[in-house]
C-alpha cells in the first residue's frame, strides 16, 4: 500500500522531473552545445599547446654549452618549438598587410566556405534522398532528373572551392617558400656587417650544419609545404568537429551528442594508451638512417684513400651492420605497428561507426521530446542525414588526431631551418663552433687558442705574432711575423699542410685570427688564383669579370675590346671565337682545359688590377714562357704577388721569400733567387756524396780485407 | 557438424556470409593468437635462462663487428638498444653477380624514365634481383598480400550489404532487426580489421624484404675487392655521383613505391571488377553497359582535361635541380669565392635561378586549378549522380520486375513503407558500393602518378646497377714474384666505361709515358716531381686502382699504399692501427696488444691510448687527431703490416724530420721496401733510386741511380781513392750544414 504509494509519487517525481528537462530542454540543450564546443576548443588547444617539464628547459641549457652534438637534439612540440615557429613566422609573414597574410584570409575564409558547403550537402542528401527514393517509388522520372540535376549542380561550388583551396595552399607554400629563401640567401651569402662570407665560414669554421645547401633547398621547401599544410589540417578538423557536432546536436539532442563524444573521447584515451612511442621510434629510425647515410657518404668521400689499403672488406661490414640496424629498427616498429593498428582501426572505425548507428537510432526508437515524431520519409531522411554527418565528424575527429603526428613532423623542420638560421646568425656575429683536435687541450695550445688577435687596415701587408691555426685546433706556426711591401713579390714555400694555405684564409679573412697584430688592405684589393681556379655559372664575359656583372662593367666603363686585348695577354683571345662570342653561356667548369682555366684566372686578375694578387700554385699547368710573361704583365700593372709554387723557374720574380719547414717553424727573408738555386745544387750534390759515404765504407772494408788477404 | 550445416542453413544468406567470415578470419587469427604467448614464453625462457647482456658486451659487440662462419658468411653483431642481435648474411656468390650482368646493358645518356617496354625490362631486371625465385620468402609474403588484398574487397562487399540491412531495420524502426544487424556489425569487424591491418602490415615487410635484397645485392657489387674497385671507380670510370644517395635514399624509395604500387594497382582493380559485378546483379545487363559506358566517358573526360604534368614535371625538376646544383656549386667552392667577395654575383645567379622556378611553380598550380575541378566533379560527384540514374533504372522503368533485391515474406503486409525500407536498403548498399568505386577509379587514376614515379625511381636504381656492372675488371697485376716491374707503361687517367666502346678519341692523354722500372726488394725508390704532373697516378696504377694504358705492370701481393689524405676508419683507437684488417682478423692473427704499443711507439704516438681512453674509444679520429698524429698513423698501419712493398704517397709532409727519419729506418730495418712520393729532397737519402717525373707536359721520366756507381780500377789505387773521400767525409757535412743554414736564413 504504501509502497504502490511510494511508487506513485516516485512516478510523479519523474514525470515532474521529465517536465522540467522538457520544458529547458532548448536550455539545457544550448548549455550543453555550449560545453561541447568550448571543450573541443579546449583539448585542441592542450593539445597542441607547448608542455611545460624538464624537457624544454634542458635543451635551452644545451644550447649554451655548444656540446650537444654527440646527443641528437630531441625535437618535440614544445615551448621551444613554439618560440622558433613564431620567429619563422615574422620572416614569412613580415606584416599583416604582406601578400602572404592576404593568402592566408582567402585561405581561411575559403574553409569556413568549404565546411558550409559541406554542411549544406549533408542536409540536402538527406533530402533529397527521401525525394529521389519517393520519385523512383512513385515512377516520376522528371522529378528525379531534376533532382539530380540540383545535386549536380551543388556540387559545382563544392568542387570550386576545393580547387581553390588547394591552389591557395600551394601558393601559399610557394609564397612562404620564397620569403624564407629570400632571407636565407641573403644572409648566406650577402656581405652584411661583420665580414659576412657566411657561406663560406658555415662549412669550414663550422660543425653544426653538415650540408647547407640541402638545408637551403630541400629542407626550406618542406618545411613551407608542411607549414602551408599544417594550418589547413588543424583549423579544417576542428572547425568540421564543431560544425558537424552542432548540427548533429540540432538533429538528435545534445545529450546523444554529449553521450557520444564521452564515449569516443574514452575510446580514443584507451587508444593513447595503448600507443606505441611512435615519435621516439621515428626519431631513432631517421638517425639510424642518417648514420647509414654517413658512412655510404664517407665511403664515397675516401673511396682512394680505401681502395688504396684494400679495405672494402671491413667496410663492407660496418656498413651491414648500419644497415642490419636499420632493418632490426624497422622490424619492431612493424610489429609494434600491427597490433596498434588492429586496435586503432577496431576503435576509430568500427567501435565509432557502431556510436554512430546508434546515435542515429535515437531519433527513431526513443521519442525526443519537442521533436515532432516522424513517418518513415522523415526517419529516412534524418537519418541519411545524420550518417552522412556522423561520417564527417568522425573522419574530421580521426583528422584532428593525426594532425598531431603531422604537427610533430613541422617541428622537425622547424627545427632544422631554424638551426640554419641560428647558425647563420652566430656566424654573422663571430660566434663559431668546431670539434678541436685533442692537442689542442694542451696548457700552450689552450692559451693560443683563447686568444684574439687584431686586424688593422692598412696599405701594405704584415703580420706580427701571428699564430696560424686551423679551424679544428691544429696549430701549424705559433707565431709569425713577415712583411710584404708593394711592389716587392713574396714566394712563400714549404710541405704541404703545414700552413701556405691558411695564410692566405688569414689575409683573405676567411679565418680569425688568434693572436698578434695583422696589417692588410680591405679584401676587395685581394684576388687569389688557386690551382683550380672556380668558373662562374654564365657566359664568357662574366668568366672573366666575375665576380663583377655586366652592368658593373659597364658602369665602370670597360668594354668588350678591353677584355679581349686582356685575353691576348694570356693568349686566349682565340676563346671568344671559338665558344661563340661574350654572350656564351655554359658549362665553363667542363668545356675549358686546366691550363686554360687558369688562364681565364690571370686574365681576371689583368681585368680587376687589384693591389695584391695571391697565387696558389696558379701556374702549374701553363707553359713555363707563359708563366713569365704572365709574371711581368703582372708586375708591369703594379700588382703585388704573392706566390706559393714548387716550380724553380717561378723563383726569379720574387725578392722575399718566406719558408716553413713544416714543423711549426718558419724562415723569412729576402730571396735571391740565382744564389739561392746554386746553394740548393750544391746541396743536393753534397747530399748525393754523403749517401754513398756507407757504401765507400763497405767497399773500403771489403777491399782492404782483400789486400789482407793478398798479404798473407 | 549437420546441426551447425543446418543452423547455418537457417540463417540468411547474407548471415551465412558473415558468419563464414567470421570463422574464416578465427581461423587466420589462429595461428597469431597461439603463437603469441609462445613467443612470449620462448623470450620469457631467454630473459631468464641467457645472461643479460652487460655494457661490456656490447662493447665488446662494437669492437668486434662480426665472427666468421665455418660456411664462409658473417655473422653480424648489431648492437640494438641494450640488445646484441646476431644476423648472419651470405655474401653474393660472385657467379650470380657475374650472371646477372646480362640483364644491365647500359642506357643510353638520352633515355628518360617513361612508361615503356624499356620500363618494363628495367623493372624486371631489378625484379629479379629482389625476388631471386619463386620459393623465396619475398615471393610468399606477395602471394600472401595478394590474398589479403582480394579479401579485403569481399569483406567491403559484405558490410556494404550488413549496412543495407541495418539502415532498412532503422527506418522501419525494427528494433531487434537493428540490435542483430549491429551484431553482426562487429562481428565483421574482426576479420576486416585484420585484414587491413595485415595488408598494411605486408606491405611494409614486403618492402623492407626487397630493399634489404637490393642493399645487400649493391653492397656486394659496390664494395667489391680487386680487380673490380667498384666503389672506387663508380665515380670516375662509371661517371655516376652521389652513389651514397642511391644506395641509401633510391632503393629504400624503390621498395616503398614498388610494394605501394601494387596495393594501390590491386587493390581498387579488385575493387573495380568485384563491385561492378556485385551492382550488375542489382542493376541487369542495360545497367551494366550504362555503367561501363560511364566509365569510359569520365576517363575521356580527365584524359581531356589532364594537362601535359609530365612534361611540367619535368621541367620542374629541371629548374629546380638547377637551383640544387647553384647552392651545392657555392658550398663546393666556397672558399674561391670568399676570396673573390663575389657574394653579391653568386646571391644574383641564384635568385635568378630561383625566381625561374618558381614562376614555374607558380604557373603550374593554376593549371592545375580546372584540373582538379574536373577531377573533383567528375569522380565524386558525376559517378555517384550516374550510380543514381543507374539504379533507378530498374525502378523506373522495369516497374515489372519485382522490387529490390529480395523481399522477406513479412513486407507484403504494410504497401508503400515497407517499400521504401527495402528501397533505402537497396539504396544504401548501392550507394556505398557506389562511393567505394568512385573511390577505386580515383584511387587507379593517382596509381598511374604512382606509376610515373616508380619509373623514376627504377631509372635510377637501373643506373646504378647498370653502371656498376658495366666496369670492365681491372687487369690482374699481381704474380707470385717478389719484384715490382713495370715495362713501357704509360699511365693516364681512366675513360670513361661506357666512352671505351664509342670511340678511343676520349681516351685522355697520358700523364707519364713509357715507364720502366724494375725494384727488387731492398732497391727502395723515390718519385718526385712538381705538382700536378702524375707521382699520384703512378701510385695508383701501383696500388691497381687505374689499370696501365699501356704495357706491363707486375708487382707482389704484399703491397700496401699510404695515401696523401690521411684515412680514419670509423671504429675504435684499435682500429686505426690495424686497417685495413678487421678485429676479427686481428683477434686471427694473434698478436697483442703490447705488439700494437711497440709499433705506436715506433711512430711516435705511444700516448695516445691513454690521452684518448684506451684502445677501445670509439671517437671521430677524423677530428680528433692533428694532421701530424694521421699521417704519423698511416705510418702505424705500414708496421702492423709489414708489407714487401709500401707506397708512401706524400703521406709525412706534416711529420718533422727527425721523426720522419727515424721512421723511414724503422720501415728498412723492417725489410719493408719503400717507394716514396715526394717533393722533400731531403728524403732522397733513403732511397737507391730517383724517379723524375717532368712537369713540362711531355711526360717523360728519368730514372738515376742514388749515388754514382762505383769506378773500376786497382785495388791499391781504389783504396786510396776512397779513404781521400771518406777523409774529406766531415767537411762535407759541415759545408751541408752551412748550406741548410744558407737556405733557411740567408743573410739580409
Amino acid at each position: 500500500m504504501s509502497s504502490s504509494k511510494a511508487q506513485l509519487v516516485a512516478k510523479e517525481q519523474l514525470a515532474r522531473l521529465a517536465k522540467a528537462y522538457s520544458n529547458n530542454r532548448p536550455a539545457i540543450q544550448h548549455v550543453l552545445t555550449g560545453g561541447f564546443v568550448a571543450y573541443v576548443l579546449l583539448t585542441t588547444y592542450q593539445g597542441l599547446a607547448a608542455r611545460p617539464g624538464g624537457k624544454s628547459s634542458r635543451g635551452g641549457k644545451g644550447k649554451g654549452k655548444g656540446k650537444e652534438s654527440d646527443t641528437a637534439p630531441r625535437v618535440a612540440v614544445d615551448a621551444v618549438f613554439y618560440q622558433r615557429l613564431s620567429r619563422i613566422l615574422r620572416i614569412v609573414i613580415p606584416s599583416l598587410k604582406s601578400r602572404e597574410a592576404i593568402l592566408l584570409i582567402m585561405h581561411s575564409s575559403l574553409l569556413v566556405f568549404r565546411t558550409a558547403i559541406s554542411l549544406y550537402v549533408a542536409s540536402l542528401d538527406g533530402k533529397q534522398f527521401y525525394r529521389i527514393v519517393a520519385s523512383i517509388v512513385r515512377a516520376q522520372p522528371l522529378a528525379f532528373f531534376l533532382n539530380i540535376l540540383r545535386w549536380l549542380l551543388v556540387a559545382v561550388p563544392a568542387t570550386w572551392c576545393n580547387s581553390w583551396l588547394s591552389f591557395v595552399e600551394s601558393r601559399l607554400s610557394s609564397a612562404y617558400r620564397t620569403r624564407l629563401t629570400d632571407e636565407v640567401v641573403r644572409s648566406y651569402l650577402d656581405d652584411g656587417e661583420g665580414g659576412g662570407k657566411v657561406y663560406y665560414k658555415i662549412s669550414n669554421l663550422d660543425d653544426r650544419i653538415k650540408n647547407p645547401d640541402q638545408m637551403i633547398t630541400n629542407d626550406i621547401q618542406r618545411f613551407s609545404a608542411h607549414l602551408a599544410a599544417i594550418y589547413a589540417n588543424i583549423a579544417k578538423p576542428v572547425l568540421d568537429v564543431i560544425l558537424y557536432n552542432y548540427q548533429l546536436s540540432q538533429n538528435v539532442g545534445a545529450e546523444g551528442l554529449v553521450l557520444l563524444t564521452v564515449l569516443v573521447q574514452t575510446s580514443a584515451a584507451l587508444l593513447r594508451k595503448l600507443t606505441p612511442p611512435f615519435g621516439q621510434y621515428t626519431a631513432l629510425s631517421a638517425s639510424l638512417a642518417g648514420s647509414l647515410r654517413h658512412t655510404h657518404s664517407r665511403l664515397s668521400e675516401h673511396a682512394e684513400e680505401i681502395a688504396f689499403f684494400r679495405g672494402e672488406e671491413t667496410e663492407k661490414m660496418l656498413l651491414e651492420r648500419e644497415y642490419a640496424g636499420v632493418v632490426m629498427h624497422e622490424r619492431r616498429v612493424l610489429r609494434g605497428r600491427w597490433w596498434h593498428g588492429i586496435v586503432e582501426e577496431g576503435i576509430v572505425k568500427w567501435l565509432w561507426g557502431s556510436f554512430g548507428l546508434c546515435i542515429c537510432a535515437i531519433p527513431v526508437f526513443f521519442k525526443l521530446p519537442g521533436v515532432s515524431v516522424a513517418d518513415l520519409g522523415g526517419r529516412t531522411e534524418g537519418f541519411v542525414t545524420n550518417r552522412r554527418l556522423l561520417l564527417s565528424a568522425s573522419d574530421a575527429l580521426g583528422r584532428v588526431m593525426y594532425s598531431y603526428k603531422d604537427l610533430s613532423e613541422l617541428a622537425g623542420y622547424t627545427a632544422r631551418v631554424s638551426l640554419l638560421l641560428d647558425t647563420m646568425a652566430d656566424v654573422r656575429r663571430g660566434k663559431l663552433e668546431k670539434a678541436l683536435v685533442s692537442s689542442a687541450d694542451t696548457e700552450e695550445n689552450a692559451r693560443i687558442l683563447r686568444g684574439k688577435g687584431q686586424v688593422i687596415e692598412s696599405d701594405e701587408i704584415r703580420f706580427e705574432g701571428v699564430p696560424i691555426v686551423t679551424p679544428n685546433g691544429d696549430i701549424l706556426v705559433k707565431s709569425l711575423s713577415f712583411h710584404v711591401k708593394p711592389g716587392e713579390h713574396l714566394l712563400i714555400v714549404g710541405p704541404n699542410g703545414c700552413g701556405k694555405s691558411s695564410l692566405f684564409r688569414i689575409l683573405g679573412g676567411l679565418w680569425p685570427v688568434y693572436g698578434g697584430t695583422v696589417h692588410k688592405p680591405p679584401a676587395s684589393q685581394f684576388i687569389l688564383i688557386p690551382q683550380r681556379p672556380y668558373l662562374p655559372l654564365g657566359t664568357l664575359r662574366d668568366q672573366v669579370i666575375y665576380p663583377h656583372s655586366k652592368l658593373d662593367m659597364e658602369a665602370l666603363g670597360r668594354t668588350d675590346e678591353e677584355l679581349l686585348s686582356v685575353l691576348s695577354v694570356v693568349q686566349m683571345d682565340h676563346v671568344v671565337e671559338r665558344e661563340g662570342g661574350w654572350d656564351a653561356a655554359k658549362e665553363w667548369r667542363d668545356a675549358l682545359s686546366g691550363g686554360d682555366k687558369q688562364k681565364i684566372a690571370w686574365a681576371r686578375l689583368f681585368y680587376h688590377r687589384p693591389k695584391y694578387a695571391v697565387l696558389d700554385e696558379a701556374t702549374s699547368l701553363v707553359p713555363t714562357e707563359m708563366e713569365g710573361r704572365m709574371m711581368d704583365y703582372a708586375t708591369e700593372l703594379g700588382i703585388t704577388l704573392l706566390t706559393v709554387s714548387h716550380r724553380p723557374s717561378l723563383w726569379r720574380y720574387h725578392s722575399m721569400i718566406l719558408q716553413y719547414d713544416g714543423q711549426g717553424g718558419y724562415v723569412f727573408t729576402e730571396l735571391d733567387a740565382e744564389k739561392r738555386l746554386a746553394l740548393q745544387e750544391e746541396k743536393q750534390a753534397l747530399e748525393t756524396k754523403l749517401l754513398e759515404v756507407p757504401a765507400m765504407r763497405a767497399k773500403l772494408a771489403e777491399l782492404k780485407a782483400v789486400v789482407d788477404a793478398q798479404a798473407l | 557438424m549437420s546441426e551447425f550445416s543446418k543452423r547455418l542453413q537457417s540463417l540468411s544468406p547474407r548471415s551465412r556470409t558473415t558468419v563464414l567470415a567470421l570463422l574464416v578470419s578465427l581461423l587466420i587469427l589462429r595461428s597469431r593468437l597461439l603463437d603469441a604467448p609462445g613467443s612470449l614464453y620462448a623470450k620469457l625462457i631467454e630473459a631468464t635462462k641467457g645472461k643479460k647482456p652487460g655494457p661490456e658486451d656490447i662493447e665488446d659487440a662494437r669492437q668486434r663487428v662480426y665472427i666468421d662462419e665455418a660456411d664462409g658468411s658473417k655473422t653480424l653483431l648489431v648492437p640494438y638498444g641494450n640488445k646484441v642481435s646476431k644476423i648472419n648474411i651470405k655474401p653474393t656468390p660472385p657467379s650470380v653477380l657475374a650472371s646477372s650482368a646480362k640483364f644491365f646493358p647500359l642506357l643510353s645518356a638520352s633515355h628518360k624514365p617513361t612508361l615503356s617496354i624499356a620500363f618494363l625490362r628495367q623493372l624486371s631486371a631489378v625484379l629479379k634481383i629482389a625476388f631471386p625465385s619463386l620459393t623465396c620468402r619475398e615471393s610468399f609474403i606477395l602471394v600472401l598480400h595478394s590474398f589479403f588484398l582480394v579479401m579485403r574487397t569481399v569483406l567491403s562487399v559484405g558490410v556494404a550489404k550488413l549496412d543495407g540491412r541495418i539502415v532498412k531495420d532503422l527506418v522501419s524502426a525494427n528494433g531487434k532487426g537493428f540490435l542483430k544487424g549491429l551484431g553482426l556489425w562487429f562481428l565483421l569487424a574482426i576479420p576486416s580489421t585484420y585484414t587491413n591491418s595485415m595488408i598494411r602490415h605486408l606491405q611494409s615487410s614486403l618492402s623492407l624484404r626487397m630493399r634489404t635484397r637490393l642493399t645487400r645485392y649493391t653492397h656486394d657489387l659496390y664494395l667489391s675487392s680487386y680487380p673490380h674497385l667498384r666503389y672506387y671507380r663508380v665515380g670516375l670510370e662509371g661517371g655516376l655521383e652521389g652513389v651514397d644517395q642511391y644506395i641509401t635514399a633510391d632503393i629504400a624509395a624503390f621498395s616503398d613505391s614498388l610494394s605501394t604500387l601494387y596495393g594501390n594497382l590491386i587493390k581498387p582493380s579488385t575493387d573495380l571488377i568485384l563491385f561492378t559485378l556485385s551492382l550488375s546483379r542489382s542493376l541487369g545487363p542495360s545497367g551494366t553497359v550504362l555503367l561501363f559506358a560511364n566509365y569510359y566517358i569520365t576517363a575521356s573526360i580527365l584524359r581531356a582535361a589532364t594537362p601535359a604534368f609530365g612534361r611540367l614535371a619535368e621541367v620542374e625538376r629541371r629548374l629546380e635541380g638547377e637551383f640544387r646544383a647553384g647552392v651545392g656549386r657555392v658550398g663546393r667552392e666556397a672558399e674561391e669565392i670568399a676570396f673573390y667577395d663575389g657574394g653579391k654575383r653568386e646571391l644574383d645567379i641564384l635568385w635568378s635561378a630561383y625566381t625561374r622556378l618558381i614562376k614555374h611553380v607558380n604557373s603550374i598550380f593554376k593549371i592545375r586549378i580546372a584540373y582538379e575541378w574536373t577531377e573533383d566533379y567528375v569522380i565524386k560527384y558525376l559517378w555517384s549522380a550516374a550510380g543514381y540514374g543507374l539504379i533507378s533504372i530498374p525502378m523506373l522503368m522495369g516497374r515489372t520486375r519485382s522490387l529490390g533485391v529480395q523481399t522477406a515474406p513479412e513486407v507484403d503486409s504494410d504497401g508503400p513503407d515497407d517499400a521504401v525500407a527495402d528501397r533505402t536498403e537497396n539504396y544504401i548498399s548501392s550507394r556505398r558500393l557506389l562511393i567505394s568505386l568512385a573511390d577505386a577509379g580515383g584511387r587507379v587514376m593517382y596509381a598511374y602518378k604512382d606509376l610515373l614515379e616508380l619509373s623514376g625511381l627504377t631509372t635510377r636504381l637501373y643506373t646504378l646497377l647498370s653502371t656498376l656492372h658495366s666496369l670492365p675488371p681491372l687487369p690482374d697485376i699481381t704474380s707470385p714474384t717478389d719484384e715490382i716491374a713495370l715495362e713501357h707503361v704509360d699511365v693516364g687517367v681512366p675513360p670513361l666505361s661506357f666512352a671505351l666502346a664509342d670511340d678511343a678519341a676520349t681516351v685522355n692523354p697520358p700523364l707519364v709515358r713509357d715507364l720502366t722500372v724494375r725494384l727488387r726488394p731492398g732497391e727502395h725508390l723515390m718519385i718526385t716531381g712538381s705538382n700536378g704532373v702524375g707521382k699520384t697516378a703512378v701510385a695508383r696504377v701501383l696500388a691497381g686502382l687505374w689499370a696501365p694504358q699501356g704495357g706491363v705492370v707486375r708487382r707482389p701481393d704484399e703491397v700496401l699504399v699510404v695515401p696523401q689524405r690521411a684515412y680514419m676508419v670509423a671504429g675504435s683507437l684499435l682500429d686505426q692501427i690495424i686497417y685495413p684488417h678487421s678485429y676479427a682478423q686481428f683477434a686471427k692473427s694473434g698478436r697483442t696488444e703490447k705488439e700494437l704499443i711497440e709499433i705506436l711507439e715506433a711512430v711516435h704516438l705511444a700516448y695516445l691510448p691513454a690521452r684518448e681512453g684506451g684502445w677501445r674509444t670509439r671517437k671521430e679520429w677524423r677530428d680528433v687527431l692533428s694532421g701530424g698524429e694521421k699521417q704519423r698513423m698511416g705510418m702505424a698501419r705500414v708496421f702492423y703490416h709489414k708489407p714487401k712493398f709500401a707506397v708512401l704517397d706524400e703521406c709525412t709532409s706534416a711529420v718533422s724530420s727527425d721523426v720522419e727519419g727515424r721512421m723511414y729506418e724503422h720501415a728498412k730495418t723492417l725489410g719493408i721496401t719503400l717507394i716514396t712520393i715526394s717533393l722533400r729532397p731531403s728524403l732522397t737519402r733513403y732511397h737507391t733510386q730517383l724517379l723524375t717525373l717532368s712537369g713540362d707536359g711531355s711526360g717523360r721520366t728519368t730514372l738515376a741511380r742514388v749515388g754514382a756507381a762505383a769506378v773500376r780500377m786497382g785495388i791499391g789505387r781504389e783504396i786510396i781513392n776512397l779513404e781521400d773521400k771518406l777523409r774529406e767525409e766531415g767537411s762535407w757535412r759541415r759545408r751541408l750544414e752551412e748550406l741548410d743554414g744558407l737556405l733557411g736564413i740567408q743573410k739580409r
